[in-house]
């Protein structure tokens, strides 16, 4: 009877031991503190950015620290951006490497770390989708002891190039091990990755100033376009009051100018000029330009200017409101 | 040699056994080792989903004109939207038996190789190719299905 009830209560000891062994999951936190980030800088000098981060383990675990940047696509900051790292652990600066495309992150729900990050992080309220997250990782895994605190500070060094920007910028540091396991795929919610949105950059370059936080009529997607891209070609007739915001339908009135020195309109309303409505005042209308102005195969486009008109053509609504009209420049740089 | 008892049985039961199992063992000669058939690509393909880096283009862009009719070594293209090439010319595959490249050259111009899925989707073949005809940063996805006659 005796040996019963010790197996019973060894039965009991064991279970308890293995809920409390299965509820002390490896993992760690990471917290963002602060981010010394300039708020100006001239086009074609190198962002310099500085995140201070804590990393805080329960329990001892060997991984890479990875280091998220979102920023604008122009920017090409994969190949023009370089990411070191100090800590408390470690000597001199750590170099980290941009993490390939084709690497998913853990936790991630089989996606790659920049599509897991714009799921779980967003896009810091930049309006117009040209920006990117890009992802780097530590280019060798460095063991951390249990109940431990590590102050990591990260260089984040940008070269912006030329372009006319207003950009909202976002940090996050993370690692290899738990990656961000985002709720978003229904993940429990923990504190493995620390984020901060110190707010927006402006770089004073060339060019027509792209403004990715503030609402505008139309701004065309993607932003670097030849004539034969198809041009997504919004109007946002929402944000402000102009001779179009009663309009139940709307056409765009356009003048291509081609290498040549040629220009070509296309004003008529017809059903190629007529913009189809996404409610709420915004209107779009997805443009190929060479088959828009009918390019012969010798020719191709410049530049474009653009209006939009009701239908009598009467009414013209350009940039800021007024009549003077949008232009975009076909370039890929 | 003489066999005792056990011996004798342990023999009779080893045959017995061996006899049973023997059959199976005989090769299949009906069995021909499975080959991967020749893609073909031939008739008119139409486009049913398209996206511009990611995003989608159907809803706001006429894309059901457009044909892409492709015979034996030949492709000939209807009402022209950005795509791969511009001209009609001669098409191929990197390997016609696992194909993972379409390869079309234009009368007058060099070829153009674009990625190339072929998955089998509600019972027919569908064609997705990747490809940039404008900047190279900007990369167009269209998935095609051959038209019903």
């Amino acid at each position: 009877m005796k040996i019963f009830a010790d197996k019973k209560r060894f039965g009991y000891i064991w279970k308890i031991t293995g809920t409390v062994i299965i509820i002390i999951i490896v993992s760690c936190s990471v917290t963002i503190n602060s981010v010394n980030q300039p708020a100006t800088i001239n086009g074609g000098e190198v962002l310099p950015i500085t995140l201070n981060a804590v990393i805080s383990t329960n329990a001892s675990q060997t991984s890479n620290l990875i280091v998220g940047v979102l920023v604008p696509k122009v920017w090409n900051a994969s190949t023009n951006a370089t990411v070191t790292f100090n800590s408390d652990i470690t000597s001199g600066s750590q170099p980290m490497t941009v993490i390939p495309a084709s690497t998913p992150s853990p936790n991630g729900n089989g996606l790659n770390w920049p599509t897991d990050l714009l799921n779980t992080i967003g896009h810091a309220g930049n309006l117009v989708a040209e920006y990117e997250w890009v992802a780097f990782a530590s280019n060798t895994a460095y063991s951390i002891a249990q109940n431990a605190n590590v102050n990591v500070t990260v260089n984040i060094q940008i070269n912006v190039g030329q372009a006319n920007v207003l950009f909202n910028m976002a940090y996050v540091v993370a690692e290899s091990g738990d990656g961000l396991h985002s709720t978003a795929y229904g993940n429990a919610s923990t504190s493995y990755y620390g984020s901060f949105f110190p707010g927006s950059v402006r770089v004073m370059g060339t060019g027509t100033l792209l403004d990715f936080i503030h609402p505008q009529l139309s701004v065309i997607t993607p932003s670097t376009a030849l004539d034969n891209d198809i041009l997504i070609l919004p109007f946002n007739n929402g944000i402000v009051t102009t001779g179009l915001s009663n309009a139940s339908q709307v056409y765009i009135c356009a003048t291509g100018y081609t290498s040549a020195g040629d220009s070509i309109t296309v004003c008529q309303p017809s059903a190629k000029t007529q913009l189809d409505s996404a409610g709420l005042g915004l209107w779009q209308i997805d443009m190929w330009p060479r088959g828009f102005f009918s390019l012969s195969s010798g020719q191709t486009l410049d530049s474009m200017h653009y209006v939009f008109t009701d239908q009598t053509g009467a009414i013209r609504v350009g940039n800021g409101g007024g009549p003077t009209p949008f232009s975009f420049a076909f370039s890929c740089q | 040699m003489k066999y005792t008892k056990h011996t004798k049985l342990i023999l009779f039961l080893g045959i017995l056994v061996w006899s049973a199992g023997a059959p199976s063992c005989k090769v299949e000669n009906k069995l021909h080792v499975p080959s991967e058939p020749l893609k073909t690509i031939n008739g008119s393909w139409e486009i049913i989903d398209a996206t511009e880096n990611g995003t989608d283009l159907m809803k706001w862009f006429d894309f059901s004109k457009f044909r892409i009719t492709f015979t034996d070594s030949t492709y000939q293209i209807d009402s022209l939207l950005p795509f791969m090439v511009s001209k009609n010319g001669k098409w191929s595959f990197n390997d016609p038996q696992y194909p993972f490249a379409l390869i079309l050259t234009p009368t007058d111009s060099a070829a153009v190789t674009a990625p190339f899925v072929y998955p089998v989707v509600g019972g027919v073949r569908n064609m997705i190719i990747t490809f940039s005809p404008g900047c190279p940063q900007n990369t167009y996805k269209y998935t095609l299905a051959m038209v019903n006659q």
